[in-house]
């Protein structure tokens, strides 16, 4: 059924206050090599190179997402809700009756009316695509991910004692039309490169694995050099570790793990700055309140954006359930700022009143950089720096973590001595009141900031 | 044979032989493989109450193999069947068949299986399902005044799949019902979030008494007082949720197939070796009815009707899990090696991996020295009980583990102080760990509900579970 008939059917639909299509036509492919099988002959591992890809998957899918938005009145007030579902692409009766089932649930929803997005917005410009695949045919787009594949084997064949024992491969043309209720009419179109790349560092008993973990909008941004040398250097580092430190006091966090503490996803920051959240009135978000609460700032006061509108960005977006994005700042020097949220918090909240327009969704995670240079952060004395976590998330709450480490160093008088294991353990909010960031910045998977970061109140049990 | 599938997939369920016929007459092996999830979710919090029933989502792959690798291609337009011919041809045209190991694609079977559940969830309308988070979430907000925001989630998941290869079409319908209490309380400086969840296949999940509610807002509103665990190695004792999740984490993820053969595994070397003490003996069974990790065969055809027993009286067994490609591949190098119906994906356009189903710890009996929770607790001195889990992390090869949980409850001279801890994390060197366990309860609890990623993505149900155990581990 042609999208034009299945918008049609909506439109026609009575009993709607308002509707979202969108439309999301997907070619994806795939490629999972296990370049190596190993077996164990006399107790010891023994390889085997395994040419052939594991699997090859090629998806070409279409599917039309719709988001239903009803009013009733129930005494005498009027009630507003919203559903969302996937209609059929090929059944008028289907279409029909799943739209019957979403407008009866968005009915039977009491909460307070709030506004659509309105015809009249304007959508940013943002890149998403990368036109060289984009219009790749899905052979050719398949000899493109061989071919990355095969980059990334061949620059870490080299290395020495590192093998790539896994590696996979995930990239989607997307083209993405939205129409809605209100007139609005867009569409766009974008790309995305996943990969998992395991290296494996080797020195007789000494084993370890790193798992990279790249994404991006280009496959092009996805250096198989850089994503070697940076792999290599954490497994061989992970392989050549001893047992943790007990230490309390400062704590440098470096690379993955620097990305991984900032990183909107990963702390609470983002909780706290929801538009529901401080609705529902769970957040200690108090616009221009430090964010560290009573205690004093003994650092550099940080500031955190929410940046949607990076060119090529991984987290990059054009709009969110019809909301433009936009860049939104939540934490300047320190204090509350800009709140994360759509249309319907903004209003609840009385913001749309005041003329501030809602964020839309969350998007890179942008943090200023600060006025240290890194050899000032790491100290001439004993320093203890951290450069990855098994898996770190702070409690969205109350900014509590205790994460395992899974590469960190012990630097003392021009030596290092690697470690692993042990938890590094903190609270978010509190280590905002007493971090320092570098001059220095990267980009890692839609974060954008500091390299480094040292943080003075952490702990580490050993 | 009727199967009571949905009509769009009862007419695909027919057809598939033809895909794979069709594949077959250039790839030595195909298969074909067809998900579908529905179900609704209903929620109440203070601004926002949802129902959102979740219309049929269905997506098909074809898979082919040619002596090496699985080529598939797979798409969410499942009822254009011309579609699905052409775009067979097309994925067999394009591979060329090599000298390989060849699939045995099983005994015939038509078999179509269904799970049962002692309240049909399918029956139950909307507004009942409404009415249940109304109820918990008023009982949450009245119970205290630093309760901020409590929210009851009700989620029904119905989950079909059909498989086909030569010999074999199987079809499945999977019901699973959740309610989830989450109240965050607050006195203004900090804020605490509390989650209780309960799982089972039909609606007789929502049967929570008000009393468990009642005890899910006590807890938020305890941690607003809790302090942080001191940092340290302690003697504690997991809930069978985190038992099962170290399970999980250990010799789970370390007994993956495709972990082994491409190195990423300790467990290579330690096959037939001692990994724990005695009383560590853990098993992964899809075939266990009616939890939230139940399969009744893998997305690669495997019945799910054998356990894998991976560690017995602290021994790692070479009952490994393996998916077909894994299986394949290291059958002629691992003489005994079995296929397990472990071979699961995410969903229809995702690889296929060697997966967990449900994992746990078995419990000890009586005679041979279980206890019960009162017995283990009063037999510990000094200890910290650990409940509710909310994360772990593997590390296969470098045998680390990371446990996140809410809250832990000192034990002081085999007595609960009623001190209480909140947001504790547990890591520890997995045989340190597992050879440290030394008490172990008597009954079986494998109820949690949650998913599993292979590292950061590929997530499929999974539960974890087991008795209480007591180990050393470190906390923070």
């Amino acid at each position: 059924m042609e999208f034009n008939n299945i918008k049609r059917i909506v439109a026609e639909t009575s009993g709607l206050a308002g509707w979202h299509l969108h439309r999301v036509e997907t070619q994806a492919t795939t490629i999972v090599r296990l370049p190596g099988i190993y077996t164990t002959r006399e107790g010891r591992p023994f390889r085997q190179p395994n040419p052939h890809p594991r699997e090859v998957i090629t998806a070409p899918s279409e599917e039309v997402w719709v988001t239903v938005y009803c009013k009733s009145v129930a005494d005498n007030k009027e009630y507003m809700g919203e559903a969302i579902g996937q209609l059929s692409i090929y059944d008028e009766a289907a279409v029909k009756e799943t739209l019957s089932g979403l407008i009866a649930a968005a009915r039977s929803q009491p909460n307070q009316p709030y506004p659509l997005v309105e015809r009249t917005a304007v959508y940013p410009e943002v890149e998403l695509a990368d036109h060289e695949l984009l219009e790749l045919s899905p052979p050719a787009l398949l000899a493109r991910v061989q071919r990355f594949s095969e980059a990334v084997l061949t620059t870490a064949a080299p290395e020495f004692g590192i093998e790539v024992s896994n590696l996979e491969v995930f990239v989607k043309q997307i083209r993405t039309r939205l129409e809605t209720g209100e007139g609005i009419s867009l569409e766009y179109p974008s790309t995305r490169t996943d990969a998992e790349i395991c290296f494996i560092a080797r020195f007789g008993d000494k084993v370890a694995e790193h798992t990279a973990r790249p994404h991006a909008r280009r496959l092009r941004d996805l250096d198989p050099q850089r994503l070697v040398l940076l792999g290599s250097t954490y497994a061989r580092g992970i392989a050549q570790a001893g047992p943790p430190p007990r230490h309390s006091g400062p704590v440098v966090l470096t690379g993955e793990a620097a990305r991984d503490f900032m990183v909107l996803s990963h702390e609470p920051l983002s909780w706290h700055c929801s538009g529901r959240a401080v609705y529902e009135k769970m957040s200690r978000y108090v616009k221009g309140q430090p964010v560290w609460g009573d205690k004093r700032l003994a650092g550099d006061a940080v500031t955190v954006c929410s940046d949607p509108l990076v060119p090529f960005g991984s987290d990059s977006r054009i709009e969110g359930a019809a909301q433009p994005a936009r860049r939104v700042c939540l934490l300047k020097d320190g204090c509350y700022e800009e709140l994360i949220g759509d249309l319907r918090y903004y209003h609840y909240l009385g913001l749309l009143a005041q003329g501030v327009v809602p964020s839309g969704p969350a998007g890179n995670t942008v943090v200023d950089a600060g006025p240290h240079r890194t050899g000032e952060l790491l100290g001439s004395g004993p320093t203890i720096v951290v450069s990855a976590f098994s898996d770190f998330h702070a409690d969205p709450a109350s900014g509590y973590f205790a994460s395992e480490i899974r590469l960190g160093e012990v630097r003392e008088e021009g030596m290092t001595q690697s470690f692993k294991g042990g938890l590094l353990i903190g609270n978010w909010f509190d280590a905002m009141a007493d971090i320092q960031l570098s001059s220095e910045t990267t980009a890692q998977d839609g974060y954008y900031g500091p390299s480094t970061i040292r943080v003075g109140n952490l702990t580490i049990s050993g | 044979m009727s199967q009571a599938l949905p009509p769009v997939l009862e007419r695909l369920r027919g057809f598939l032989p033809e895909l794979v016929a069709e594949a077959e007459q250039k790839a030595p092996y195909a298969y074909a493989l067809v998900t579908q999830s529905a179900g609704e979710t209903v929620s109440k919090s203070p601004a926002d109450e949802r129902v959102n029933p979740v219309p049929p989502r269905p997506g098909i792959r074809i898979s082919a193999w040619d002596g090496s690798t699985f080529h598939s291609v797979a798409t969410s337009r499942v009822s254009d069947h011309d579609y699905l011919l052409q775009l067979t041809r097309e994925l067999v045209q394009s591979i060329m068949v090599k000298q390989g190991p060849m699939p045995d694609p099983g005994s015939e079977l038509d078999r179509h299986f269904r799970n049962e559940f002692k309240e049909d969830p399918e029956k139950v309308p909307a507004r009942e399902r409404q009415e249940i988070c109304r109820h918990a979430f008023e009982i949450m907000s009245t119970f205290d005044a630093r309760i901020v925001a409590p929210r009851a989630v009700y989620v029904y998941e119905r989950e079909y799949r059909l498989f086909c290869n030569r010999t074999r079409l199987l079809s499945s319908d999977v019901a699973g019902v959740g309610l989830y209490l989450v109240p965050v309380a607050s006195d203004g400086k900090k804020q605490v979030m509390n989650f209780a969840a309960s799982n089972a296949p039909g609606h007789e999940a929502a049967r929570v008494s008000d009393d468990k509610v009642r005890e899910a807002a006590d807890l938020a509103v305890q941690y607003l007082s809790a302090g942080k665990i001191p940092p340290g190695e302690y003697r504690v004792i997991l809930d069978p949720d985190l038992t099962g999740t170290l399970a999980h984490e250990s010799f789970g993820h370390g007994c993956e197939m495709d972990a082994l053969m491409r190195g990423a595994a300790r467990a290579a070397l330690y096959v037939g070796k001692r990994v724990g003490s005695d009383l560590v003996n853990i098993v992964d069974f899809g075939g266990l009815p009616g939890r939230h990790g139940s399969i009744f065969f893998s997305d690669d055809g495997v019945l799910a009707e054998e356990p894998a027993v991976l560690v017995k009286n602290g021994i790692l067994q070479p009952t490994l899990m393996t998916d077909l490609y894994s299986y394949l591949h290291m059958r002629d190098r691992l003489p005994g090696l079995k296929l397990s119906a472990n071979g699961r994906l995410q969903v229809y356009d995702h690889p296929i991996y060697a997966r967990m189903t449900n994992t746990y710890f078995l419990p000890l009996e009586k005679e041979q020295g279980g206890k019960t929770k009162e017995e283990l607790i009063a037999d510990s001195g000094d200890a910290i009980l650990i409940e509710q889990l909310t994360s772990g992390m593997e590390d296969p090869l470098g045998w680390g583990v990371q446990l996140q949980a809410l809250r832990g409850r000192e034990i002081k001279d085999g007595k609960l102080t009623g001190k209480l801890y909140y947001q504790v994390g547990l890591t520890g060197y997995v045989p340190d760990v597992l050879s440290s366990v030394d008490g172990i309860t008597t009954e079986l609890d494998v109820s949690s509900g949650g998913t599993c990623g292979k590292g950061h993505k590929e997530y499929v149900r999974v539960s974890s579970g087991g008795p209480y155990v007591r180990c050393r581990m470190k906390l923070g």
